[in-house]
This record gives C-alpha cells, structure tokens and sequence, in this order.
C-alpha cells in the first residue's frame, strides 16, 4: 500500500465484508453461468466474457465513487470509509470477475475451437477489460468527482 | 441451479475471496504479484478440476472449488484494474516505462494463468488416460 490511510495487515472486519461480498459476487456469476451455460468448448464463451467485462465497468465506477467519498466519509462515517472498498471491490466484484475460468476457457477453445479464437478471447477480454475499467472511472468521476490521485493505487483487489 | 449447488458456491467463494484478499495485501509491492500469485493458482486448480470432471461439469466438487473457490480466489476485474493503474501511475516514472510496466504485466498474467490451467489440464487427461 502507498498510503497511510489503509493498513498493511488486514483486520477481522476487513476479511469478513471481503468474505461476505465475495458470496454475493460468486453467486450472482454462478447465476450467470446457470442461464447462459458454455457447454461446447470451442464456443465463444458468452457468459464469463459478459460476467467480467461487465465487472470491470461497475468496478471501475466503485473505486472512483469510493475513493471520491473517502475523504467525507473519514469525517462522518469512517468505518464506512474503511469497509466501502474491501466489501465492494475485493468482495463484491473480485468475486463476481473471475480469471480462472477465463483461462480454462482459453484453453477450451485452443483445444477444441482454433487457436486464433483462443487469443481473440483472451486478447479482447483484457483489452474491453481495461477499457471497460477506465469508463466506469471515468463514470464515476461524473457521478461522484475524481478520486485523490493518492488513493488510486489497486493492490487492494 | 439447486439449492445444494448455491451452498457450495458460497461456502467455496467465502474462502476463496478473503484469501485473495489477505495474500494480495502481503504481496503488495511495485507490480500487484498478489494478484498474479492468486490468479495462476486458481487457474492451475480449475483446470485440473475441470480435466477430472470431464463431461460431468455439474457435481458438488466443481460447484464447491471451481464456481466457488477458485471463481472467487481468481479475479479479472483486480487485474484489469492493476493494469490501468500500472499505466496511470505514479508519475515519477516516464509514461513510455509505464505502458511498458503495465504490458508486461498484463502479458505474463495471461501467458501464465493459461499455461498454467493448460498443464493441470493435460497432466490430469493423461493420468485418467493410463
């Protein structure tokens, strides 16, 4: 962390928001997986491409808007300002995105689809990611103005 | 989508999301290494789980450690994320060494986490083979 503001070893409270929005992530993906099944391996696999995309814009949006409030919720709410960010992005959203099943479906597809399909999953699920990070940003900046440039560091995800 | 199979995701995801939590906040440094530790792990698993399921992709198992655990310790919002921010910052560092930080970064996350899940993957095809 490069900030004073969040501890280097995590607290009791900190893990449990995390453990607890991270339910709510995964089954919220589980769900998905469940109506939009990837049942044939060499099939662009819908449902994880729109899970974590998806993901990454409401994350982007979270950070700024929580990052933005931090400052005010230190002064009035600042349990609030400390769990905001951990149950949100390391819980709600950490859970919902997932990287493991993007890359057995990377696999999936160089297996049993093409090779060149599986690197356009994966070349386009990183960049429509970080595009989709920057937008939600870029959203929440409108919604709640720009975040402290010293609060903009993601180790904490 | 049964209620069983719902247990076992949450019960895998309330693991998996706080360990990833924990080993990102240890491994914090120049480049998110915590991120990259819990991302090629999940994906090594997953892989190995999926090559042993086999055809029979909806068993407690794979719900508990796959949908759950390994869904949960994994995470691709984190890492698009760290990659925008190896790029935006800070700016002590020149913006080119920047992009560059933040493209190997986010090169080796991919190259890695799938070669991983690809050798859990065969490794476990094979041993069921012999």
């Amino acid at each position: 962390m490069t900030t004073a503001t969040r501890t280097a070893l995590a607290r009791p409270d900190e893990v449990a928001v995390v453990a607890l929005g991270g339910v709510l992530g995964a089954l919220a993906r589980y769900a998905v997986s469940v109506l939009v099944p990837h049942a044939d391996p060499a099939a662009w696999p819908w449902g994880t491409f729109v899970v974590n995309l998806l993901g990454c814009l409401v994350l982007g949006l979270a950070l700024d808007v929580v990052d933005a409030r931090h400052g005010v919720w230190s002064a009035t709410r600042p349990r609030r300002a400390r769990l905001a960010r951990p149950f949100l992005a390391a819980g709600v959203l950490g859970g919902f995105t997932t990287f493991s099943t993007f890359s057995v479906e990377a696999v999936g597809l160089a297996r049993e689809g093409s090779p060149g399909l599986a690197v356009l999953y994966a070349a386009a699920s990183v960049i429509l990611g970080v595009l989709a990070i920057a937008v939600g940003r870029r959203l929440g900046a409108v919604l709640a103005g720009p975040a402290p440039a010293d609060l903009r560091r993601d180790e904490d995800l | 989508m049964t209620p069983l199979a719902v247990l076992l995701v949450a019960l895998g995801a309330a693991v998996g999301a706080p360990v990833r939590f924990l080993v990102e906040r240890r491994l914090a440094g120049a480049y998110p290494w915590g991120t990259f530790v819990v991302n090629v792990v999940g994906s090594a698993v997953l892989g190995g789980l999926v090559a042993a399921a086999g055809t029979s992709s909806a068993t407690p198992v794979v719900a508990l450690v796959g949908a759950g655990f390994c869904g949960a310790l994994t995470t691709f919002g984190g890492y698009a994320a760290q990659v925008l921010d190896l790029a935006s910052g800070p700016h002590e560092i020149a913006r080119g060494q920047r992009l560059v930080r933040s493209a190997f970064y986010a090169t080796l996350s991919v190259v890695v986490c799938v070669a991983a899940a690809a050798a859990t993957y065969v490794t476990v095809v094979s041993l069921g083979a012999s």
